[in-house]
């Protein structure tokens, strides 16, 4: 049976799109401001509808929906179920990542012409998600430990004031891993949100720039980049991912994570 | 076949009186379809033979506990494929209706996969499994689940008429003839269970199961009173295993089922000695562009109590090699090849295949069916009869 490209996709929502925090009152060093961006603040769980647009150079456009729910556990658990609403030969897909638990991550893949849950290998970090222009390293949660993080500078970038951090892989497994040699984020100040990253390469080459606009607070402290737009500057394709229909704090039991919910087709 | 028809019946009326008696609904009606258009050209002929054009259609009713849905197929006539309703229980889940089970977690073969019978009229179809009249019950605690099924009429597996494209002429004794299958009553006593307990979650899923049934195939029976070969249907019982796990770019999975027939003495020639069929198999994804899928399938039939010598069935052990390989250079274009190799038989089938997604939803697909091996083997059967196919699937 083929493997459809899914991923350990927990994710956009506990990754780059997800960067939820508070303001800061001091100056922070680089991984502290790496880590108040990549940590989901006081959200414990989190529901959205996502659109996934993936443009090619010609101008050619596909176009996905998925309703994306995650949760973080008290002991650095993070499960994701995701739900394909469309296309339509992709509709009822769901995935199933459980990580930080039990060693290496759990992943199930339901596909509805399958009518099973089947368990399936992590991806490679540095592969396509779903054929977008977003690695899984991308959209993953950032491991802060696997980077160097440096604050270079604080500047404006258009009408905000940003933290400009340089992230450096430790490793060249990690380097190989993520496809990138080095990485500069700008994070708002205000609400620690992405407002840009630019991925290099080994030669100092920027391949790919990550854009995050339309922040929106979503109570409780929390604010999100509600729009993702990924530039690859190498193809000259580019994926957009906008969040609809946010909702945090909202109660997701643990038991909705599970290979039983995973088969159901709708919901 | 005949069976279907007298299925559809009862289903329709719960579908309906359970549509109408929802009075709490989650959601509204939803209609997916498919349409999907083709044409197979033999390589012996060469003659080309026009699949036509089918549309499917599939129904989905959420309401608050549960849903009702059901799918169609539209051709040259009208079938049910399923329609059944899912009840969500706080525990426990019930499906109950025409359906599909689907056990195991090899790919290409699994041999605890028994409560659904294979269409062999169409032996190659991606979807050859025929869906049947049940009742699934799954109890969940935890990462365990626990599983009943009941099939309360039995439903062989359909074989090729005499003259269609994957016939297998049955060898018959000089002044036999074949004679009208033999099947069982449609009683309760009759009916087919099966139960299973599984784990997933952890370093592996796995599960363990049990199947109380009939085999889908006949055994076949001399009558010398009226000279015939009688199709005859019999009981059977499996008792299953399976597992699968994942580590880095690596899965691996593997199935065995031990079916017991109705010739635990292994006396009867007619009946199948009990026999064991054991699949370990792995894929492996190094990246985007490649997929890769192999398995070996070992099936060990028990040794007969008496001599068999010119006897209709096997003894002993056959293998069997699949393989998969798939190339992905852009997101919408996939090259494959699928391999299916009779180590003891020394036959195989062959399927180079190439498909491409211009859009959302729209899929060309085209394929080579190679078959090779001595007559008599599974494959050799089909020497002949290589095929180009080609299609187009849009869904919407």
């Amino acid at each position: 049976m083929k493997k459809v490209g899914f991923v350990t996709f927990s994710l956009i929502c506990c990754g780059l799109a997800l960067a939820l925090s508070t303001p800061a009152r001091a100056e922070l060093s680089g991984t502290e401001i790496i880590k108040r961006y990549n940590e989901m603040g006081s959200v414990m769980d989190m529901s959205a509808e996502i659109e996934m647009r993936i443009i090619s150079k010609s101008g050619q456009e596909r176009v996905r929906q998925l309703t994306i729910v995650s949760k973080r556990g008290d002991d650095a658990t993070r499960k994701v179920l995701l739900r394909f609403l469309s296309p339509a030969d992709v509709k009822g897909t769901a995935f199933l990542s459980i990580s930080g638990v039990r060693g290496e991550d759990e992943n199930w893949l339901y596909l509805p012409a399958l009518g099973k849950p089947r368990r399936i290998a992590s991806e490679e970090r540095s592969n396509s998600f779903m054929g977008s222009d977003f690695t899984y390293a991308d959209i993953g949660l950032l491991k802060i430990d696997d980077y160097r993080h440096t604050l270079l500078r604080t500047e404006r970038l258009g009408n905000e004031e940003v933290y400009v951090v340089e992230s450096v892989p430790v490793s060249d497994k990690v380097r190989r891993a993520d496809g990138f040699a080095k990485k500069i984020w700008w994070i708002r100040k205000s609400t620690f949100t992405l407002a840009r990253a630019e991925f290099l390469d080994n030669n100092g080459k920027v391949i790919k720039v990550l854009t995050g606009s339309d922040v929106v607070d979503l109570g409780s402290g929390a604010w999100l980049s509600s729009r993702l737009e990924m530039q690859n500057l190498t193809t000259g394709s580019r994926t957009i991912i906008t969040f609809k229909n946010i909702k945090v704090n909202s109660g997701i039991p643990d038991d909705y994570f599970t290979t039983r919910e995973l088969t159901r087709t709708s919901r | 076949m005949r069976s279907r028809r007298s299925f559809l019946s009862p289903v329709a009326i719960l579908v309906t009186e359970l549509l109408f008696a929802s009075p709490v609904a989650a959601g509204g009606l939803t209609v997916d379809g498919l349409v999907t258009a083709g044409a197979e050209i033999s390589l012996a002929g060469p003659k080309v033979e026009l699949g036509g054009v089918r549309l499917t259609l599939q129904f989905e009713q959420p309401f608050s506990s549960g849903a009702l849905r059901a799918r169609v197929e539209v051709d040259r006539s009208i079938r049910l494929r399923e329609a059944f309703l899912d009840i969500y229980l706080e525990d426990t889940d019930l499906r109950l209706g025409r359906q599909r089970i689907p056990w195991g977690t090899a790919d290409i073969s699994n041999p605890t996969d028994n409560l659904n019978p294979v269409d062999y009229t169409h032996p190659f179809a991606e979807e050859n499994r025929l869906e049947v009249l049940a009742l699934r019950a799954q109890h969940y605690w935890g990462d365990w689940t626990a599983e009943f099924v009941w099939i309360p009429f039995f439903v062989p597996s359909p074989q090729p008429e005499p003259g269609s494209r994957w016939y297998v002429p049955v060898p018959l004794p000089p002044g036999f003839s074949l004679g009208a299958p033999q099947e069982p009553a449609k009683e309760l006593n009759n009916s087919e269970f099966a139960l299973k307990l599984s784990r997933m979650g952890g370093k592996a899923d796995f599960s363990l199961s049990y199947f109380d049934g009939w085999d889908d195939l006949p055994s076949l029976h001399p009558d010398l009173d009226s000279m015939t070969i009688v199709p005859v249907y019999h009981r059977l019982r499996v008792l299953g295993a399976d597992f699968a796990t994942a580590s880095g770019k690596w899965g691996f999975r593997g199935e065995a089922a031990y079916f017991l027939t109705e010739d635990r003495e292994r006396t009867d020639p007619a009946i199948k000695n009990p026999y064991l069929q054991v699949v370990l198999g792995a894929d492996f994804t190094p990246s985007d562009a490649y997929y890769f899928n192999g398995a070996v399938a070992v099936e060990h039939v028990a040794k007969s109590a008496v001599s068999l010598k010119g006897g209709p069935l096997e003894e002993g052990t056959t293998s069997t090699l699949m393989l998969t390989a798939e190339y992905r250079p852009r997101f919408e274009l996939t090259c494959g090849l699928d391999c299916i190799y009779n180590l003891t038989g020394r036959d195989f089938l062959l399927r180079p295949r190439l498909s491409y997604s211009p859009a959302d939803g729209v899929t060309f697909s085209t394929g080579l069916l190679l078959f090779h091996g001595p007559a008599g083997t599974r494959f050799g059967n089909f020497a002949e009869k290589d095929y180009l196919y080609a299609g187009v699937e849009m869904a919407f």
